[in-house]
């Protein structure tokens, strides 16, 4: 039995292997999207990198030249042009030297969206600087009345932040463990619909039930070719990545995402049971499509589930309840494993066991269906 | 030997076999003759266990398919319609690997595939992927994958579709002697010359049931024609569905 | 009251020379003494990464029966360790600074040069947690009650060097910079880095140039901020004061605004000062931070050295012209903000900074170098405070070669700023004269320490990562960072409107 297992298993790793446009359009995907992310990065953050002079509007500048000094300090400062200046207006007000002598807060308005997600940063960066001028103006005005201006702060705040360099690309860990779970589907997609229901419709199925060997060997079979394609998949992605992400200037942002070898052998050893699960689901649904066609649009919609259910761990939505299932567990505890936080064992285990056990009911059930003719014959 | 019993199958709303019998006996070529739609791959599928019949069973060699597919499907060669064939794979790979499910080990199944190649000609074409493959070699490499483990029943389901004169006569050759070593061979087709020229035994089949059974000279006496295809018109009632 | 104690501390609180930069101490984690360093998490003040700090143990001297003292050191890790093999080794002021407490400020002037480089910071022997010598020092209410004209310094600076002493317990002469560069290349060699990237401010440059010197092949690069030529005196620094101040004192005059609000701004601080030299002024003011009622004595020395402090940082330049007014008018409530503002005698290791200048500015001292530092106040009460402690203290003199220029071809890069009351741009131009391979830029509005003014870091991250000035565009470094100053007791603005463009110009 273990050696029909063999046997088929060969089959179907040859058969697929030479299936160039499946194993490409899988490969596609793990060469291509860590590439296509660092570029995508690398473009950000020399964005980000030269922080050109933000440009503003200041009305009535002449009357406040100390902050506009400062402003301009810290890179802010006015233009005329409304072109190439951001919708942020400063307006300072006309007794603004009054107040300001007088010892009164004296007004400047900050006029602009919030809402625009674009200018948040900028309008960030003029209101910090503003109150950055506005401490420095106040503790000078205590030492110049003899008054320490650490009185102003009642509390030394410190701040221990546990992340480390690597912990602290959050978001993009998120991604990039996302990418990783993703390239466990989209590696072997193709080559799961070809070998179930492209099987079925080539007629080979039937011949090959018609041998002695149970149906639950076929499938069995197949999970296995499909997830070594997955595992390979993801060994593609993970090199790659290994290199294209230490391309990235990711420093400037302070933090670093270093894909090492421990997190490479990690990354492995927690996809492999969804690459089985995956695996089984595929050939699932494949086979309970009519057709090939009807093949590739049900398991792209049922890939759905699991991507939901990783994204939903990358933007970190519900964490407490969703890292319990399968996949957003192992997906959070690969983030954790980067950022080298303690890894949630009790949930991983658990959803390792619930995508084990899931993957022998797809597959049993694959098992099933293939003992029905109207299956076999797509009837 | 091949056995069947009073098979019927519903599939839909037809009644694809409707109380069919007859046998094959072991060293006979029997011809499944039938026009299109009368139910012989139906038939065939049910003698190989991959349709389940409503009543009635199919035996191999005395085991019941439908109870011990196991034990029954290993005493099978099949030459199914369509081939069926892996168009990655070269035909020496196709056909090893039929004969390593068929319970071949690996070495020997190597050997077997070397034998089979060598006894169809087709040394030319075992190293190249079946993808493009014309319909002959189709045919030949679907048939070698039938006889390479030396079953002791063979059932082919249209097996001359496409073949041209050359390939024909392989096939005639190699089913005579698998016939010589005793074999069982069953074999479906509504090509009168090929069942007149081959045919121990011929079944004919109709609407699920067999219309008439017995050597092709039993069936032109009973019909009271020269031909077989004369025998078969008459027997059948009609001329639809017959090939020339 | 304890008001004649500790008088050499407090006369060396003077005329110390430190970076303007204060810390304190912060979570630290005691390491064990494995000639392997164990590394633990820490944390300081300022700076919420996470370090990793160790030690090694460091003979104390030659003589292996003098046992070993700790030598402590933190890492603050690369974002990201492109070159692992490599770090940047910061050296703190003072002399007498702990580097390691400094770790926000030197996160902040090599933030860009942590992108890819691990940050070394190494408590020079002496100070920070590396076996610290520190005295006893006032506090601010004896401070402010202290006068300088009045007490017998002589008598007062020699009983609080010998208590001193007697706490320390220690030969200082062990404490001397070309005894402590060992133990960075100990800690360079305990932590397995090929090579240092040198960054020193103001003292810190002449440990790093001795460093140079000791061990040239672990240096890649060594960046000096604020430089102190090794031919120079500590002495030196009046010239420098006296610079910085009437730089001020000329762009005041220069300012439309200012000139009109301080009129004749520099000839009333001299007399000012002339006046607190015949008559030192006894008043009250307001504890700064408890608001007790408290005396307050204004010597000549007192308030020179309160504006000399303030002269290290913009913003408190800002309000220079205002205090020196308002003293004018018998208030001295600005004055006394100032001072309190100015309190580093806990952040400075006195005992390692008597120890450096005693063992080799002190001994240097030539009868013709003494008059020509003299010439300054603020050399001459330095020599003066030297005079007493040195003798006590006993430290052996360095060699005399360390007086030499250095003579490196590694690449180097000087920063001086254009107002630094401490480490003039001509003191950069003195220490490269036998360096092939260095650049200087002088930032001309910056204070002491341009590596936390200006566009600096980014230049710095440029120096490191390519080994060389070569194709760096240093002209951001020209940008003006001076603030306006104080027009009234309560900030820049004035009551009229015309163009204040003048305020941000020299």
């Amino acid at each position: 039995m273990i050696n029909l297992l063999t046997v088929l298993f060969k089959k179907e790793l040859m058969d697929a292997s030479r299936d160039k446009r499946s194993v490409m359009a899988g490969l596609y995907y793990a060469i291509g999207t860590p590439i296509a992310i660092c570029l995508l990065m690398s473009v950000l953050l020399q964005q980000l990198a030269s922080p050109e002079t933000l440009k503003i509007n200041i009305e009535n500048a002449n009357r406040a030249p100390g902050l506009i000094a400062h402003l301009s300090s810290r890179d802010i400062v006015a233009s005329t042009d409304a072109d190439e200046r951001k919708a942020i207006t400063l307006s300072i007000s006309e007794d603004y030297q009054q107040k300001m002598s007088e010892g009164r807060p004296a007004t400047v308005t900050l006029i602009a969206d919030k809402s625009d997600d674009k200018l948040r940063k900028y309008i960030n960066q003029v209101e910090k600087a503003m109150a950055l001028y506005s401490s420095e103006i106040a503790s000078l005005r205590l030492v110049s009345r003899g008054v320490d201006p650490n009185l102003m702060r009642a509390l030394a705040i410190e701040v221990h932040d546990q992340a480390t360099p690597d912990s602290k690309g959050g978001m993009i860990l998120g991604f990039v463990a996302f990418t990783l779970i993703l390239a466990l589907f989209y590696a072997a997609m193709n080559l799961a619909i070809d070998t179930s229901a492209g099987e079925r419709e080539r007629n080979s199925l039937s011949l090959l039930l018609s041998h002695p060997l149970h149906s639950l060997h076929i499938v069995l079979a197949k999970v296995g070719a499909i997830t070594t394609f997955s595992m390979l998949g993801l060994g593609v992605i993970l090199v790659v990545s290994k290199f294209s992400y230490a391309m990235v200037p990711w420093q400037q942002m302070g933090f670093s995402i270093t894909i090492t070898p421990a997190f490479m052998l990690f990354s492995i050893a927690i996809c492999l049971p969804i690459a089985l699960m995956s695996a089984s689901l595929q050939v699932f649904v494949s086979f309970m499509a009519k057709s090939f066609k009807e093949a590739q649009s049900y398991v792209t919609m049922v890939l759905f589930i699991p991507m939901a259910l990783s994204m939903i761990t990358t933007y970190d939505i519900a964490t407490d309840k969703v890292q319990w299932l399968p996949i957003a567990a192992q997906q959070f505890a690969l983030m954790e494993f980067i950022k080298g936080n303690p890894i949630p064992v009790p949930q991983l285990l658990l959803s390792t066991l619930i995508t084990l056990v899931l993957c022998a009911a797809f597959s049993f059930l694959s098992a099933r269906m293939l003992k029905s003719e109207k299956v076999v014959f797509g009837l | 030997m091949i056995k069947v019993t009073n098979l019927s199958k519903k599939i839909g709303d037809v009644n694809a076999l409707n109380g069919l019998s007859f046998t094959a006996q072991n060293g006979k070529i029997t011809g499944l003759l039938g026009p299109n739609g009368a139910g012989k791959t139906t038939c065939l599928r049910t003698v190989f266990g991959l349709l389940k019949a409503d009543s009635g069973y199919a035996e191999i060699d005395g085991i019941d398919v439908a109870k011990e597919p196991m034990a029954a499907k290993q005493k099978l060669g099949l030459f199914p319609d369509p081939c069926g064939l892996y168009e990655r794979l070269t035909p020496r790979e196709y056909i090893s690997f039929f004969a390593q499910l068929s319970g071949l080990s690996a070495r020997e199944a190597k050997q077997a595939t070397i034998d089979v190649i060598n006894k169809l000609a087709m040394n030319d074409i075992a190293d190249r992927r079946c993808q493009g493959f014309s319909q002959g070699q189709r045919m030949k490499t679907a048939l070698a994958q039938a006889v390479v483990h030396n079953p002791s029943n063979i059932i082919l389901d249209e097996p001359t579709r496409g073949l041209d004169v050359m390939s024909t006569r392989i096939l005639r050759e190699l089913l005579l002697l698998l016939k010589a070593q005793g074999h069982c061979v069953l074999f479906s087709s509504h090509v009168m010359q090929e069942v007149a020229a081959l045919c121990d035994h011929v079944v004919i089949m109709a609407n699920g049931q067999v219309i008439a059974q017995g050597s092709v000279d039993e069936l032109c006496k009973q019909a009271g024609k020269e031909t077989l295809e004369e025998a078969f018109v008459a027997l059948i009632g009609s001329d639809e569905g017959i090939a020339a | 009251m304890n008001s004649i104690s500790n008088c050499s501390n407090r006369l060396i609180n003077i005329v110390m020379m430190p970076i303007l930069i204060i810390a304190s101490t912060a979570l630290y984690a005691e390491s064990n003494q494995n000639s392997q360093p164990k590394l633990t998490p820490c944390y300081m003040e300022g700076l919420a990464d996470k370090l990793m700090c160790g030690s090694i143990a460091q003979p104390l001297s030659d003589d292996p029966n003098d046992g070993q003292i700790d030598i402590h050191f933190a890492v603050i890790p690369a974002i990201k360790p492109s070159h692992p093999d490599q770090a940047v080794l910061g050296f703190a002021g003072g002399p007498g600074q702990g580097a390691i407490d400094l770790a926000a400020v030197f996160n902040h002037n090599l933030r860009f040069a942590r992108e890819t480089r691990d940050i070394v910071l190494v408590d020079q022997r002496g100070t920070g947690y590396s076996h610290q010598l520190q005295c006893e020092s006032d506090d601010l209410k004896t401070q402010f009650a202290f006068n300088d004209v009045i007490a017998d310094l002589q008598a007062m600076g020699a009983e609080d060097t010998q208590k001193c002493k007697a706490k320390l317990n220690i030969d200082l002469s062990n404490f001397t910079t070309p005894v402590a560069a060992k133990d960075f290349e100990a800690v360079r060699k305990a932590l397995g880095y090929k090579g240092f990237h040198l960054y020193g401010v103001s003292y810190g440059t002449r440990i790093a140039q001795e460093y140079m010197r000791q061990f040239p092949n672990a240096v890649l690069t060594s960046t000096l901020d604020g430089v102190v030529p090794m031919q120079q005196s500590l002495a030196a620094i009046g010239g420098a004061v006296d610079g910085s101040l009437a730089a001020l004192f000329k762009r005041c005059a220069a300012d439309t605004l200012c000139a009109a609000q301080y009129p004749n701004l520099e000839n009333n601080f001299n007399s000012l000062l002339t006046q607190l030299e015949q008559q030192p002024v006894q008043t009250q003011v307001r504890h700064p931070r408890t608001n007790d009622v408290i005396a307050f004595t204004i010597t000549k020395m007192k308030f020179y050295s309160a504006i000399r402090f303030a002269l290290y940082s913009h913003a408190q330049r800002a309000i220079v012209p205002m205090v020196i007014e308002k003293a004018q008018r018998g208030d001295y409530s600005p004055l006394a903000g100032m001072m309190a503002n100015v309190d580093l005698t806990q952040s400075l290791a006195m005992g390692m900074h008597n120890a450096i200048v005693c063992g080799e500015d002190w001994p240097r001292l030539t009868t013709q170098t003494r008059v020509q530092y003299s010439k300054a106040d603020m050399g001459k009460a330095m020599i003066a405070g030297f005079d007493i402690a040195c003798p006590i203290l006993n430290v052996k003199a360095v060699d005399e070669a360390f007086y030499q220029p250095l003579k490196t071809s590694t690449p180097t890069l000087l920063l001086s700023g254009g107002r630094d009351p401490a480490t003039p741009a001509s003191w950069a131009e003195l220490a490269m004269v036998e360096m092939t391979n260095a650049t200087h830029l002088v930032a001309p509005t910056a204070t002491h320490g341009v590596g936390s003014q200006t566009c600096a870091p980014k230049i710095i991250a440029k120096f490191i990562d390519q080994q060389s000035m070569q194709d760096i565009d240093t002209s951001c470094i020209n940008e003006s960072n001076d603030k306006p100053f104080f027009m009234n007791i309560n900030g820049v603005a004035v009551a009229n409107s015309h163009s204040t463009d003048a305020a941000s110009k020299e």
